[in-house]
């Protein structure tokens, strides 16, 4: 009998569960909305606030015992490090949109989305902004449907978490934008600037898209060089925007040469005429972010592969640039995911993402000996000066002594504080 | 992963062997199941394979079982199983129900290139099954039974974002899959005295 009752009982079980069988798979994402607001309130409030702690760093620069870093998309934390056992952030000067940076004199310059800034900071703890060169940078470019209102500024970011049911997974995911929204991380940028290394100005990271190099101020953005003429360190004057080509990137400054990095190869401009500068030579390579640094012999260029800069290789590449006309590419290392570098003499550093800070010998670029390797940090940029490191990593800012080059020796760290 | 699992099966295969002896008429023995089947779901058809020991006391049974399901991701049920036979006769029909957690054993896919890398969480696991008993023998059992089944895991990818200006901070993304089956098992049933 019982039999008899559990037969039906699991037919019925069977059809009814028919309804029942709807994978339900969820999928949750953030999605940002744009704080905006007006440029005369973003202006009024670019002066030095209260010191605050690094947070997010990105590109640095170092002028005498200041160390000038910047919060991507904040501002600019003036670090006094006149002594590098004991760095002291002694300000904050509140950017939006800031993503590159460079001194001279009392003056610094500024990226605030598509304007160039400049603000005195002779007296750090009372920066005062002295004047905005409109339209310097191109609009940024955010995910694919969202356009920012550019009368305004974009000054934060309000993240709202998005749960949504989805038939499939996407094998990876992929763009995710809406109408009103643009996803992007906290740290998205579109122009920036900067550039250089050792002028004498300051020295700033192989990052940078600005570079001083005596009384002009060379910005690169995505297509062009744009040539300020700084004499009058409060007063810039643009003299010239020169086409370069495409995803330019870096721009690095070594005598009377530019050196601009690009996600398609590396070009060489000279600046014996310091308003104009004159494209020399290039050499292309695979698509791929490279920052460079070269001297008179040699050019180093890293290219990393992956997310948006594409391509897959992960590599230093040694360029002869000795005839700037026709450089040469020589020899080529594998990386793991290299970012900024920096040299010294025959020190060569590298910062190589995940797999730390790597020190080479170059004597011999054509078999470079790695002499140490800084672990367990997320490197991004460097600068080398005087058997002293600055490092720019994920947990914060590092300053290293490589007075022995075969091992680093940490000095101070300026911890990050999420 | 895959090597936590081999480990798992080796032990319920050694408990297996340690305690396999005639079962003589007694009320409280070891039994042992291997079963296999498909489950079908709105995704697509897939193979199941598990692996069930425990203690039967009269009419009932407890234990704990692990295996193989192949439906959409490759996982790992761990789980806790109790059995209740309708009648303390060879031939019975019986209630099953199965309750864990989920592992997913990953398999090598293709990634959209914005992903930077993705995790699985585990996730919980349960099964609802009615079926049929016949004893061939004394320590022998075929059984068949039809049930249902959830699977749950969570997916969190890391994902680049479109960054001219690096450092930038990816974003992560979490898929919470909840995935419902029919469950079709065919299994034969190794019963041991202690």
């Amino acid at each position: 009998m019982r039999k008899i009752i559990l037969l039906p009982f699991l037919v019925i079980m069977i059809f009814a569960l028919q309804s029942c069988l709807k994978d339900k798979i969820t999928r949750t994402y953030s999605v940002f909305e744009p704080i905006y607001k007006s440029k005369a309130e973003v202006q009024a409030e670019i002066k030095s606030s209260t010191a605050v702690s690094i947070s997010n760093p990105g590109k640095i620069y170092m002028y005498g015992n200041y160390i000038f870093l910047n919060e991507v998309n904040k501002g600019v934390h003036i670090i006094d490090n006149s002594n590098p056992a004991s760095p002291v952030i002694k300000s904050f000067i509140n950017i939006p949109g800031n993503i590159d940076i460079a001194v001279k004199g009392s003056a610094l310059y500024a990226d605030l989305f598509t304007d160039l800034v400049v603000v005195d900071i002779s007296d750090p703890l009372n920066a005062t902004l002295k004047k905005v060169v409109p339209k310097i940078f191109p609009e940024r470019v955010y995910a694919p449907g969202f356009v920012p209102d550019s009368t305004k500024v974009i000054v934060g970011w309000t993240e709202r978490k998005i749960r949504e049911n989805v038939d499939q997974p996407p094998v990876g995911g992929g763009w995710i934008t809406g109408d009103r929204f643009a996803l992007l991380s906290s740290s998205q940028s579109g122009t920036g600037t900067s550039g250089g290394a050792a002028a004498v100005t300051g020295i700033a990271g192989s990052m940078s898209r600005f570079s001083i190099v005596n009384n002009y101020l060379y910005a690169v953005n995505n297509t062009s060089i744009k040539t300020l003429d700084i004499s009058a360190v409060n007063d810039p004057q643009l003299k010239n925007t020169i086409g370069v080509g495409w995803n330019i990137e870096t721009i690095y400054p070594f005598k009377n040469k530019l050196f601009i990095g690009s996600s398609n190869g590396m070009f060489i401009f000279d600046i014996s005429n310091p308003a104009a500068p004159a494209r020399e030579g290039s050499v292309s390579h695979f698509r791929a972010c490279d920052p460079v640094v070269a001297d008179d012999t040699y050019a180093f260029v890293t290219l990393r592969a992956g997310t948006f800069c594409q391509g897959t290789n992960n590599q230093l590449d040694v360029i002869n640039v000795q005839n700037v006309m026709s450089p040469q590419l020589v020899k080529t290392y594998g990386l793991t995911n290299p970012h900024g570098l920096a040299k010294d003499g025959d020190l060569l550093f590298i910062c190589d993402g995940s797999d730390g800070l790597k020190v080479y010998n170059k004597s011999n670029v054509f078999s470079l000996q790695l002499l140490d390797r800084v672990k367990n940090i997320h490197t991004y940029d460097v600068i080398a000066w005087n058997n002293r490191l600055l490092v720019v990593a994920k947990g914060g800012l590092y300053q290293y002594n490589y007075s022995n080059p075969s091992s680093l020796s940490l000095i101070s760290k300026l911890t990050v504080n999420n | 992963m895959k090597k936590k699992f081999l480990i798992l099966l080796s032990l319920l295969a050694i408990i297996s062997d340690i305690t396999a002896q005639e079962v003589k008429n007694e009320k409280k023995f070891f039994s042992s199941q291997i079963s296999t089947g498909i489950v079908e779901g709105e995704q697509n058809t897939s193979l199941h394979v598990e692996l069930l020991n425990g203690l039967r006391y009269k009419t009932w049974f407890a234990g704990i079982g692990t295996g193989i399901d192949y439906y959409y991701y490759r996982t790992i049920p761990v789980y806790l199983s109790g059995i209740k036979y309708l009648s303390p006769r060879n031939h019975s029909f019986f209630v099953q129900g199965d309750a864990g957690v989920n592992f997913v054993w990953e398999e090598d896919r293709m990634n959209n290139r914005n992903e930077i890398s993705h995790e699985f969480k585990p996730g919980l696991y349960w099964n609802g099954i009615v079926g049929f008993a016949t004893g061939l023998d004394r320590k022998n059992a075929f059984s068949f039974g039809l049930g249902y089944s959830q699977k749950s895991f969570q997916e969190i990818k890391e994902m680049a974002v479109w960054c001219f200006n690096p450092p930038c901070e990816n974003t992560f993304e979490t898929y919470k899959y909840n995935l419902k089956r029919l469950t079709l098992r065919i299994g034969w049933q190794f019963n041991y005295s202690r």
